[in-house]
């Protein structure tokens, strides 16, 4: 046996610059791209209102949210939302209105904020249990109707909660507590059925429920071993979510059916997103993309940590489809505009861009003009 | 290429923590953990992380396994002499949280087949969620006994709220070779897991239950 070492080998590409560029088609431009603040910040949740026009982002140094609003090819502005008393975590916009956002976090209260009101904070939800008691949320989502809200507690003696809400009234409606065992990091209503949900947590298990069912026994329709613990749970359509893992797998489950139906480990990802270190790569998340087909969005934090490129999720393989060059930091959140065909990104350095299509130009073309001028130039260094 | 731990260190360590439990016995099997201390990580902004691997020597070797399989998978467990129950016998316990209780108490780690894994909420509730002990697949390709080893042969690494974690990696009774082993084998794991590798490792130490830590790194 051998000593313990440090691979030192750098994350880099594994096929030339050249073939890359041939690979990855479907190229996004940089379309604007804005800061949160001058202060080092983490943006670690994104989430687009009904319409498309607006923006959240839950900064994490001070536990605020911005709201900004997309017009053609520029960010502005709205307003600032603060008021949480410990770590932000959630930011969920109501399906029904382009006004109201509901975020969530560690103090374990949420609010919603009309927007409309500059940004104040009009309705607080609480749980009901005595005061000393703090449930920290770790998440939260609200139903396709706006009806009803459903927050994932941390484990707290011993219990991880599922709390729900009815949006109209600040006191809970119930919870379930008997179906994890570990913090519960994800809660998604399903797009279209307003009673079914699904919930991930550390304890690697992905639950199914029909929230309609009297009692927590009836309700649980699944529980589907991911043996990993879990980060972001998504649908994809109707009856197919994707599950990414905090080990940096991917995994592809049936609701309706129960059964498994892909799974991608890190390394595999690594290698399909043309990067040499299986150990650097990472996942933001997966959309559909507008030509129905499931995208996932990887990066690698080796080198600069700013290598961010996306695949398609086809029947066998997992297909190279954009490179995003322009990217400067390590993405945390994405947010993908089907109808408008734009990409949104937010991560580790603060920063919130926009991307969309890339005009084909005849860009080699482009590439011999400038070495040609910079040949020239050598000639005459003075 | 820079040595990390050396070939040295970790035998010296691996034989020290054996020594010291063989000079005092105790009554029953001390298990060898490795502790982490982590640096340069802030569990408030930067994500969490847990991963888990399978060791190449069981480290909780007095594990039970109890298969709830179909008619096959429990013919082929009893004559392994493996516990098993099928979905008769699960039916039986109707819902009633006690029981289940009972049965997740009684073992330590479940397997399920295919057809039954699906079932499994429906037929016993929550209540084998509630005791963290929710089946794992066990499918027809695979074979019964070396299934059932793997899961007793692997590890979970999870960061909680605190820059420190450890896991169990072995027990007193393993060889030096068995044991430096697995933690050779732990201790690249959980590199490849953090985000800067080693430089957001800030210690490694490994103790028997009762004995005294051995600093690796």
């Amino acid at each position: 046996m051998s000593d313990i070492i440090d691979n030192e080998e750098l994350d880099k590409d594994t096929v030339e610059a050249e073939v890359l560029k041939d690979i990855f088609r479907n190229n996004y431009s940089l379309l604007t791209e804005t800061t949160v603040s001058l202060k080092k910040s983490y943006i670690n949740k994104l989430h687009e209102s009904k319409s498309g026009s607006k923006i959240a982002v839950g900064i994490s140094n001070n536990n605020s949210v911005e709201v900004f609003e997309i017009t053609k090819g520029s960010l502005s502005s709205v307003c600032r939302l603060s008021g949480h008393q410990k770590s932000l975590t959630e930011v969920v916009f109501s399906p029904n209105d382009d006004q109201t956002l509901y975020t969530t976090g560690h103090d374990g209260v949420i609010k919603m904020w009309d927007l409309r009101a500059s940004g104040s904070c009009s309705q607080e939800y609480k749980d009901d249990v005595d005061e000393q008691i703090v449930r920290p949320y770790e998440c939260m989502d609200v139903s396709c109707n706006g009806r009803v809200l459903c927050a994932g507690s941390q484990l707290v003696q011993d219990d991880a909660y599922l709390v729900f809400w009815d949006q109209r009234k600040p006191t809970p409606l119930g919870g379930y507590w008997n179906s994890h065992t570990d913090d519960i990091t994800q809660v998604k209503f399903h797009r279209e059925k307003t009673e079914i949900l699904t919930t991930g947590a550390l304890d690697g298990l992905l639950n199914v429920f029909n929230i309609l069912e009297e009692t927590e026994d009836d309700a649980l329709i699944f529980s589907l071993n991911v043996e990993n613990s879990i980060e972001k749970i998504n649908w994809l359509d109707t009856h197919q979510v994707t599950c990414t893992t905090q080990s940096n797998d991917l995994q592809i489950w049936n609701t309706d059916s129960g059964d498994l139906v892909k799974s991608y480990t890190r390394d595999k990802i690594a290698k399909s997103i043309k990067r040499s270190k299986g150990d650097d790569c990472y996942l933001v998340d997966t959309f559909m993309s507008n030509d129905n087909n499931p995208v996932l969005l990887a990066g690698s934090h080796g080198a600069n940590g700013d290598v961010l490129r996306s695949v398609t999720i086809l029947e066998k393989k997992l297909q190279p489809r954009s490179n995003f060059k322009q990217n400067k930091q390590i993405v945390r959140c994405c947010w993908y505009d089907k109808e408008r065909d734009i990409l949104v990104t937010a991560g580790e350095s603060g920063l919130v861009s926009v991307w969309s299509v890339e005009s084909v130009q005849p860009s080699s073309c482009k590439l011999t003009t400038s070495l040609h001028d910079l040949r020239v130039n050598r000639h005459k260094p003075y | 290429m820079s040595s990390k731990v050396s070939r040295d260190t970790l035998y010296e360590c691996v034989n020290a923590v054996l020594e010291k439990s063989k000079e005092k016995k105790r009554n029953f099997l001390e298990t060898v953990e490795l502790q982490i201390g982590l640096k340069n990580y802030d569990p408030q902004k930067d994500k969490r992380f847990s991963g888990t691997v399978k060791l190449k020597y069981i480290p909780r070797p007095k594990m039970q396994v109890c298969v709830l399989g179909d008619q096959q998978h429990c013919d082929e467990a009893k004559q392994l002499s493996v516990p098993c129950m099928d979905a008769e016998a699960l039916k039986k316990l109707n819902k009633n949280k006690k029981l289940v209780k009972k049965l997740a108490k009684k073992y330590d780690a479940f397997l399920a087949s295919e057809s039954l894994i699906k079932q499994i909420p429906r037929l016993l509730g929550p209540g084998l969620n509630k005791a963290g002990k929710f089946p794992g697949l066990l499918s027809h390709q695979e074979s019964m006994t070396m299934k059932i080893d793997e899961v007793k042969a692997t590890i979970k690494f999870q960061m909680k709220k605190v820059l420190c974690l450890s896991v169990a990696v072995g027990h007193v009774d393993m060889t030096p070779d068995e044991l430096a082993q697995n933690v050779h084998l732990s201790i690249n794991f959980l590199v490849s897991l953090l985000k800067k590798h080693w430089q957001n490792v800030r210690s490694l130490h490994m103790k028997s239950t009762m004995g005294p830590p051995q600093r690796l790194y």
